[in-house]
């Protein structure tokens, strides 16, 4: 027994180790202006990582299919534009308000929006973000469809974008590990096994939805304002497009749903497969629809499914002991 | 003895590693009316699905008047001539009685064959022609029971396998299919009947199987089989511990 | 007052062309319980076959059109056998993520076989007017995709309701085992439902290709119209859905006519939000019994 607890201390220690490993390596890779290449496209992967995360927090944990993500990804984008190119106001404001606005936006859309069940709420949740894109779209007071040029953003250096990028990413997963390894977090996954009955122990099926619902609104709002930090020009069509979603679609079902390490592979592996197919544009969303689907088919937990059938893989000590 | 129309023989089925039916073999005679007793859990209806093709065995094999049928499909072994009513009745709850009863002939293609067959069944359940143009969904137990009997003469099959057809239904109500069965039977449709109850099916069957625990531990004439041994062997008393 | 009398009108007639764009997604939902997501690709796949037959193969459209009925329906059946059959059984999620795929797959090969630009197929009628009375007017085409459309879905109706075969899916779709102990073969019944379903969305795609540009992705914006023609007139039914389209077909108009052109989509899609709020098994679907 105090063995087995040892061994576990030890295994704890090692995994503290290897993620602070980790994160000081990501920490000095922008440091002395070099390496502009490998900072541009972390970036990207710290900022799919954390939308990803979100959308499998939903889908994974939740029971909650969405197709409508990118309703927060535009908003979140549109707030940073705002603020900085409108009222002038600094950066950091269009991060917050991002949160505040998706939190908002989520609360008002899920009084219908989870009225409805299974396939209705995942074409629910389309609808709401199609409607978005229309409304700015035709909305003077964002500028109709021009958009704007986020001009405030030209004066970051890579680095300092990378950084951000990588604290929304490491507070995404941050969020969704403490939430796991909470008494919410067991309520999230018993809801996930068997409805009925995680209802019958007491879990409240609707709120516990409802809360993560919020809590990924705002992180995917955040992390919106983190993409167009970096893209630096917003238009409805992009800022709305269902791209978003498929994006972080793919990344969960490739990496593995379900999983907090499915993403943060997913992820890496969306980027870099998008870096490599660039000069193709198209191929590269053709290749990850035809290996979303045959991992669909044959296995339906994607990478992480594989792995863990080999190695019992838990990086973040999220599963229960008995 | 006269022909055997269905034999299963050394059957093994499987549920993952869970062995869920041992070295099982019957044998049954054309135009006769067999029963299949067994309590929950005995493993009747994993059986009925192996012969039906649902599910494929392990070992064994299953033949059909003398032809091996072993893991051919559903649809494929109904259009040979043998048919279940699975348990519970599943008939189509969205569709009339008598789109029911057209369904079950799909296999049947001559028009004639079906209409005789739709009369057939008219004659021997009355009620469901006073039914015909009413949802399915609306119809009582006994009913329903009746309609997926009829459903599955509407094949003109060999062989009809029910899957306990009395479950929930009155004792008069049963009393009076099982009276419609003997009278099909008579026609030249050979029965097996899978049953809870081992008094109803030793006294209206011919002959007797005891399924307990996966296997057959039992099997003889209705008529020879004692009651009491039956019972044990059900419960799994006695010699059968 | 004119305004609107043209709104309903026209919204009537273009409700026909939505509910032909729906009823291939109502039949597979109805049969296989599946939301199928590359729908509304699909459907502009069959457009710009149809437009690439009629420009460097046939002079004639109904020549074009059969063929790319064929080429359609076996690229369904391939879908359904490949794709759909081999995750039918594990429940609504997966399908739904495969036919999520394979409307990315199909955009994206779109793009990369047709290009980016916006396509019109013409045709001899677009261009009539089948009469211009003051301010009201009604155009060929409208009347045209109208009139196929009621037909097509009388004929889908009279298909599924009257016939052996309709009653064989109907079976499937109301109980697989049962349909399969009555000797039919229920995945032969899939491939027959997807083969009607590509045979009714082709012709949808020749019309809308005929009355709308299109472009490889415009397949989004008609997904969601069939999503809506089918919840409104509930899922699974085929007359329904000319109900749901022009129910749809005629809130789009009004809107537009009322609030301005801009808000046609939107007025469309937050009805749309309303209704599913309101009532989630559709307007005309029974609330499913378990």
């Amino acid at each position: 027994m105090t063995e087995k607890t040892s061994s576990r201390r030890t295994k704890n220690i090692i995994k503290l180790i290897v993620l602070i490993v980790v994160l000081a390596v990501l920490v000095v890779i922008p440091i002395g202006g070099g390496r502009i290449r490998m900072t541009s496209v972390l970036i990207l992967v710290f900022l799919y990582m954390a939308i990803a995360q979100m959308w499998n927090l939903l889908a994974g944990y939740s029971g909650l299919v969405s197709l409508g993500a990118q309703a927060f990804v535009g908003l979140g984008g549109y707030s940073l534009a705002m603020l900085s190119q409108v009222y002038g106001l600094p950066l950091w404001t269009g991060f917050v308000a991002g949160a505040v606005i998706s939190v908002i936006f989520a609360l008002i859309i899920s009084m219908p929006i989870f009225k409805m069940k299974g396939v209705y709420f995942t074409v629910g949740t389309w609808i709401v973000a199609e409607c978005l894109l229309v409304l700015f779209s035709i909305w003077k007071f964002v500028n109709y469809s021009a958009g704007y040029n986020i001009s405030a953003t030209y004066k970051l250096t890579p680095a300092a974008i990378y950084y951000v990028a990588l604290a929304i990413c490491v507070g995404a997963i941050v969020v969704v590990v403490l939430l796991l390894r909470s008494k919410f977090g067991l309520s999230l996954m018993a809801m996930r096994d068997n409805e009925a009955a995680a209802e019958i122990r007491g879990v409240k099926l609707y709120r516990t939805k409802l809360i993560c619902f919020l809590i990924a609104s705002a992180i995917t709002g955040i992390a919106g304002a983190g993409l167009y930090l970096n893209i630096a020009y917003i238009t409805p069509p992009s800022a709305f497009n269902i791209s978003w979603t498929v994006a972080m679609c793919f990344i969960v079902v490739i990496g593995g749903i379900g999983t907090v390490e499915g993403p943060i592979i997913g992820a890496i592996i969306y980027v870099i497969l998008n870096q490599l197919l660039y000069s193709f544009p198209g191929f590269s969303m053709l290749i990850m629809g035809v290996i979303a689907i045959i991992i669909i088919i044959l296995a339906p937990k994607g990478i992480m499914g594989v792995v863990n059938r080999f190695f019992n893989v838990d990086l973040f000590g999220i599963k229960r002991r008995l | 003895m006269s022909e055997i129309i269905l034999e299963v023989s050394n059957l093994d089925v499987f549920y993952g590693d869970l062995q869920a039916i041992h070295d099982v073999s019957l044998k049954i005679e054309k135009g006769s009316m067999v029963s299949l007793i067994g309590a929950n859990g005995a493993g009747k209806s994993t059986l009925l699905t192996t012969i039906m093709g649902v599910n494929k065995p392990k070992n064994g094999k299953i033949f059909w008047k003398g032809q091996d049928i072993t893991g051919l499909s559903t649809n494929k072994i109904v259009s040979r001539g043998l048919t279940l009513t699975p348990e519970g009745s599943h008939i189509f709850e969205d569709m009339t009685v008598r789109e029911n009863l057209q369904v079950g002939s799909w296999t049947n293609k001559s028009r004639e064959a079906k209409a005789d067959a739709e009369e057939k069944v008219y004659d021997i359940f009355p009620v469901l022609k006073e039914k015909r143009t009413q949802l399915a969904s609306f119809l009582s137990g006994g009913q329903r029971q009746m309609l997926a009997i009829g459903r599955a003469i509407m094949a003109s099959p060999e062989m009809i396998i029910c899957d306990e057809i009395s479950l929930g239904l009155a004792p008069v109500v049963i009393k009076d299919i099982y009276a419609s069965l003997r009278k099909i039977c008579e026609s030249g449709v050979t029965f097996l009947l899978v049953e809870q109850e081992v008094k109803r099916c030793l006294k209206y069957t011919d002959y007797g199987y005891v399924m307990v625990k996966g296997g057959i531990v039992m099997e003889g004439k209705c008529s020879e089989l004692p009651e009491d041994k039956v019972s044990d062997a059900y419960f799994g008393i006695g010699e059968f511990a | 007052m004119a305004s609107i009398v043209q709104a309903i009108m026209t919204g009537i007639l273009l409700g026909g062309l939505y509910a032909l764009i729906g009823v291939g997604m109502s039949l597979i939902f109805g049969i296989m319980k599946i939301t199928n997501i590359a729908h509304g690709d699909l459907m502009i796949l069959s457009a710009f076959f149809t437009l690439m037959l009629t420009a460097n193969l046939f002079k004639s459209i109904i020549l074009a059109l059969i063929v790319s009925i064929i080429i359609m329906i076996v690229i369904g059946v391939l879908v359904q056998k490949f794709l759909i059959n081999s995750v039918i059984d594990k429940g609504s999620e997966p399908a739904l993520l495969v036919t999520f795929g394979l409307s990315i797959v199909l955009q994206n090969a779109m793009i990369l076989k047709f290009g980016p630009n916006s396509q019109l197929i013409s045709t001899a009628i677009s261009e009539v007017n089948i009469f211009r009375h003051g301010q009201l007017s009604m155009s060929g085409q409208y009347l045209l995709n109208f009139v196929v459309a009621v037909v097509i879905i009388v004929i889908l109706t009279i298909l599924i309701n009257r016939t052996s075969l309709g009653r064989g899916i109907r079976a499937t779709s109301n109980d697989v085992m049962a349909a399969e102990l009555m000797g039919i073969n229920t995945k032969r019944m899939y491939i027959i439902a997807m083969a009607l379903t590509m045979t009714a969305t082709c012709i949808a795609g020749l019309l809308v290709g005929s009355t709308f540009v299109f472009y490889p992705s415009s397949g989004t914006q008609y997904l969601i119209i069939a999503f809506g023609v089918v919840v409104i007139g509930g899922m699974g039914s085929i007359p329904g859905t000319l109900i749901g389209g022009i129910i749809l077909g005629v809130t789009q108009l009004l809107g537009a006519s009322i609030f301005g052109t801009p808000y046609q989509m939107l007025t469309g899609y937050v009805v749309l939000l309303i209704l599913l709020t309101l009532r989630p098994q559709g307007l005309l679907g029974k609330a499913k019994r378990k």
